[in-house]
């Protein structure tokens, strides 16, 4: 039985031993320097890529300033409520923000509703405190542009229809003598050189439902006169 | 006999015991060698440092167009601004400042960047990214710019022209 005894000690022992060895060779074997290599040149390529971002970032480090536009949606005694493009926002009118119509200082009763507000302050305490408000009774917001990638249809003097892409509906657009026309690689080119059938991209802005060309640009390179 | 049946009987015993041991002892060897091998065999998924590929996503679905600067709701006291940001490879984008307007093309790895210049008061810039279909998709931020600081000085009598008067 001794003898039993010691046979069943030694196999466990043996057993006991080839698990721990398993082990080792686990940890041993995911290291790699082709690994490390790879890694080392995909970090380098994204910083690289990543610089303008980065740039951006620390331009912006002073991100307790905050500035907005809005209409004025609401008056109360000691606060205004501003509708912006994301929220509508309820700012508090102190004694220490300054109101201003240009260079002339307004006070809180002079404010109407609908009048837009560039408002400038700080973020404390994940609060927005307005500092400087400017008050206009004209809309601020840009005018409303188009933007589309089309062919080419029809052309006139004055116009050109294009088929977008992404819409078969077709949009017409009228030029005037602001109206840049540029090829592919961006080099300004004549009005004559646009043909039918060509593919452009189109920059147009919404005036009173005409589309009013503010670009146009061909997707070819078209080669300039030297005269 | 019955001295033999016993010896005999233990004879088995020890006999069926020896047989039982060997049997596990086999089955341990052969169980680590088995691990052994497994932990030996390189796994491709712990080297494989290649980006996949984004999946094409339906112009419909997803935008990759990110603006990285300005921050929106920024204010500046300097006109001059640098618009970056990162789309998808190649596409068209239009950048819009106020009534400027700038076209430029993502460079492979998606990535574009112009300057202009922001009139004072407020500035809504309009970045609208356009694949080969034809589809838009637009990002808009605000940034103001003031010639007057707004934190130290902003009790300063000093008129200064923050508003266009139209």
């Amino acid at each position: 039985m001794n003898k039993t005894k010691k046979l069943l000690a030694l196999t466990c022992l043996f057993a006991l031993n080839l698990s721990l060895a398993t082990g080792v060779h686990a940890q041993e074997a995911t290291s790699s320097p082709q690994t490390t290599q790879n890694l080392k040149a995909r970090i380098e390529r994204i910083v690289e890529e990543k610089k303008d971002q980065i740039t951006g970032i620390i331009n912006n480090l002073d991100s307790t300033k905050q500035g907005f536009i809005g209409q004025v949606i609401r008056i109360s005694e000691e606060a205004v409520t501003v509708k912006t493009n994301k929220a509508t926002r309820i700012l508090p009118i102190t004694s220490d923000v300054e109101l201003l119509k240009g260079t002339t200082k307004m006070k809180l009763a002079d404010l109407a509703v609908d009048n837009w507000l560039v408002v400038m302050g700080v973020v404390e305490d994940d609060s927005f405190k307005p500092i400087r408000i400017l008050v206009s009774t004209d809309d601020i917001r840009p005018r409303s542009y188009l933007t589309t990638l089309g062919t080419i249809s029809e052309s006139d003097k004055t116009t050109f229809t294009i088929i977008p892409r992404d819409n078969p509906e077709a949009i017409e657009v009228t030029t005037n003598t602001k109206t840049v026309y540029e090829d592919l690689k961006g080099e300004e080119i004549k009005r004559t050189d646009i043909e039918t059938d060509m593919q452009a991209l189109v920059i147009a802005y919404d005036d009173e439902g005409d589309k009013i060309a503010t670009r146009i640009r061909v997707l070819t390179v078209i080669a300039q006169d030297e005269n | 006999m019955t001295s033999l049946t016993i010896i005999g009987l233990k004879m088995k015993k020890e006999l069926l015991l020896a047989i039982f041991m060997g049997l596990a002892l086999g089955l341990v060897i052969v169980f680590g060698f088995y691990r052994t091998k497994i932990m030996l065999t390189p796994k491709n998924q712990t080297t494989n440092t290649e980006v996949s590929p984004t999946p094409e996503a339906s112009s419909d679905l997803i935008s990759n167009l990110v603006i990285h600067s300005p921050l929106d709701e920024s204010i500046q006291e300097s006109a001059d601004v640098t618009i970056a940001g990162t789309t998808n490879e190649n596409e068209f984008i239009v950048i819009l400042v106020g009534d400027q307007d700038f076209v430029t093309t993502a460079d492979d790895s998606g990535n574009f960047s112009i300057s202009a210049k922001l009139e004072v008061g407020s500035n809504v810039i309009q970045v609208k990214s356009i694949n080969e279909d034809g589809k838009v998709i637009t990002k808009e931020l605000t940034v103001i710019y003031t010639t007057k600081p707004l934190l130290g000085d902003s009790n300063d009598a000093s008129p200064s022209a923050d508003t266009k008067d139209e």
